[in-house]
């Protein structure tokens, strides 16, 4: 009854005509940059957290996190029609989708698309709803000793995750985190590698660093490269699935929504995992394994169902416990720190319109995606086809407006073109940018806790094994780092074996 | 030998060392009363250690398609340093211009790399910056730097 009221309030809230036009806005974007290959969401939300300045708190946060769950709608399309996805939660979408597309059965794959991540997405509210009060009381009980803990697992997770090589993830995350220590310290307030320039003061905004890795570093990334791309010419009709489409894929979307659910409240997961991890699955449980990549419903549904699942309850830990799972979350994390609200278990009862009311218009603008995703199909196709050389160029130019209008400065302008450079870089020489981006918006909080609780022990680390929540947080984050080494330390004791048999 | 990850380890040992030494000069302090560079310090430290188990690992790689220019053989590699110049060039010269002479040679430059006609690229940078001027300033309300001209 009680989640109820609050759903009530929260609809109050997001039925406003301003929000819901925020939300609108928001979805229409997000859809649009899923569509769109070159610029994720991650990259779209730091565009446009300087133009949130004139918006309320909500409004923004609406529209920004209507752009987050949006993207993963419009991913699909691309993914579908043009092998192409436009962001990285809908890779694995290809695989059985464009499949599906040459074979004619384009109209139903799109279907499925749409109403297996509308289901999801919806589910993953509801839990969202059903598990983010109770959490945030709970959260209310954490102390440095658990943000320590908590903040050290979401690094590990991100880095153990990571596509490529985990060294280079770790490194990435340290990198993050000494970028993080830019700017006064949080408890002398003495001026930290600021180098006498007056803007660092502050610190390097995440803005600035998130669009100019995500931002200009695709760009640059794409101007190099002569991308050539397909669309299925087929008349598109049929969009709502067979009867026969929905009993197979039914479980699909189950496993998939579940997943994908659980994967988003993980720190260092969300919707990219989970469309791998459920798209896995998937193919594990089948009974025509060989089926998948060659156009089966499921792996459609699947990975569509995750990833709308784990966007939604991605939400649970950064609302109650201010703890941002994933590199976009962390950029969304920015926009209310610019707006002076500090994500975390104060949120409900500092800000219950902004809490209650991002979460009830994730309820209307998972309506709004379902109608701008299936009707709308033909125009989203349309859009695929503008030029890059006049997409790009506005991409770049939408990011400088954008870095420029956060403080009316140049400075943000170099630092998002450096960080766009080094984006760059990063992608020529296999390093990620996520684990950066996390450890950068994380480093903060860990370098103020962690000093904390050493203050409070006098020095013992032993504190942080002694409070059973950190005790367990940092025993699942010692896990994954040796599970994670076993089996490199397996190939070499079976290559010395090996070695000495011959020998 | 991997020549990418060897560049790369070393530059990034460098930069290990000296936040390093940034981290020194603030200050450690203890482990029961951690100073300024106390992060910063261990973070470096761990990045260093990193920087190193990478430069050794490509010393000792046997793959021997790694060298550094293969990353951009056969790319349009001159389309980034174009694009590269032109928004450092773009962050010199937006206050002392102004917003829309600036952002009209930018978007120029940047259309011209997609081999447009020539008018094809006038008309299209001048749109670009009306249609951007009106949403972010009159919309939006933002300021932008106006130049000489005042505009």
């Amino acid at each position: 009854m009680e989640a109820l009221n609050s759903l009530l309030y929260g609809f109050s809230v997001a039925l406003q005509p301003e929000n819901i036009f925020y939300c609108f806005i928001g979805s229409v974007l997000g859809t649009l940059v899923g569509v769109l290959p070159g610029i994720g969401p991650v990259g779209a939300i730091s565009i446009l957290l300087p133009i949130t300045f004139k918006i309320s708190a909500t409004g923004s946060i609406i529209m920004l996190a209507g752009l987050y769950y949006g993207a993963m709608y419009g991913g699909s399309t691309t993914s579908i029609l043009v092998n192409i996805p436009g962001e990285a939660a809908s890779v694995i979408t290809c695989m059985d989708g464009h499949q599906m597309a040459l074979k004619g059965r384009a109209g139903p794959a799109l279907g499925m698309a749409a109403f297996g991540s509308f289901i999801a997405g919806t589910v993953g509210i509801v839990g969202l709803m059903l598990f983010a009060k109770p959490l945030s009381r709970f959260a209310l009980d954490f102390g440095p000793h658990e943000y320590f803990a908590l903040i050290i697992l979401g690094l590990t997770f991100v880095t153990y995750l990571s596509h490529g090589s985990m060294l280079k993830a770790v490194m990435m995350a340290c990198l993050g985190l000494m970028l993080s220590n830019i700017g006064l310290d949080p408890i002398t307030s003495s001026p930290r590698m600021t180098f006498g320039i007056l803007e660092l003061f502050d610190g390097v905004g995440i803005a600035p660093v998130a669009m100019g890795l995500f931002g200009i570093g695709e760009v640059l990334i794409n101007l190099e490269q002569a991308v050539t791309q397909e669309v299925i010419r087929a008349k598109l009709k049929h969009l709502f699935p067979s009867k026969l489409d929905w009993i197979q894929s039914k479980w699909a979307l189950v496993r998939g929504t579940l997943v994908g659910f659980f994967l988003g409240i993980l720190p260092g997961g969300g919707p990219v995992l989970a469309s791998f991890m459920s798209y896995g699955l998937e193919k594990r449980v089948s009974k025509e394994p060989q089926k998948f990549g060659t156009g089966a419903i499921e792996g459609v549904a699947s990975p569509e169902a995750a990833n709308n699942s784990a966007a939604s309850s991605s939400f649970i830990p950064l609302l109650t416990l201010g703890i941002p799972p994933n590199v976009s979350l962390s950029v969304l994390f920015g926009a209310f720190l610019i707006h002076g609200v500090t994500p975390g278990p104060l949120l409900l009862k500092d800000h219950p319109d902004l809490f209650w009311g991002v979460i009830s218009s994730m309820y209307l603008g998972n309506v709004m995606l379902l109608v701008l995703n299936l009707p709308l199909i033909p125009m989203w196709v349309q859009v695929l086809k503008i030029p890059a050389k006049l997409l790009y160029p506005l991409i770049l130019l939408f990011c400088l407006v954008g870095a420029y209008s956060m403080n009316n400065s140049v400075f943000d302008v170099i630092i998002m073109i450096v960080f766009g450079v080094v984006g760059y870089l990063f992608r020529k020489f296999d390093y990620e940018g996520a684990p950066l981006v996390l450890a950068f918006v994380l480093g903060p909080m860990l370098d103020l806790n962690l000093r904390q609780a050493l203050l409070v022990s006098e020095g013992s680390f032993l504190t942080f094994f002694t409070r059973p929540i950190s005790a367990v947080t940092l025993g699942l984050a010692a896990l994954l780092l040796i599970t994670s080494i076993m089996p490199f330390v397996a190939k070499k004791v079976a290559k010395y074996r090996e070695v000495a048999e011959d020998q | 030998m991997n020549k990418r990850d060897l560049v790369s380890g070393l530059f990034w040992l460098a930069a290990a060392i000296f936040v390093l030494t940034q981290a020194l000069d603030l200050g450690v302090g203890t482990v029961s009363a951690p100073g300024a560079g106390f992060v910063l310090f261990w973070s470096s430290v761990l990045f260093g250690l990193l920087s190193i188990i990478l430069v050794v690992k490509a010393l000792v790689a046997s793959s021997g398609k790694q060298g550094i220019a293969e990353l951009w053989h056969g790319l349009s590699w001159g389309n980034v340093v174009i694009a590269v110049v032109a928004l450092v060039l773009y962050s010199l010269v937006l206050v002392k211009v102004g917003f829309v002479i600036a952002t009209t040679a930018f978007m120029a430059v940047l259309y011209a790399v997609g081999r447009m006609k020539v008018w094809v690229v006038v008309v299209s940078a001048l749109v670009t910056v009306a249609l951007t001027y009106a949403i972010f300033h009159y919309a939006l309300q933002i300021e932008f730097p106006r130049g000489p001209f005042r505009w």
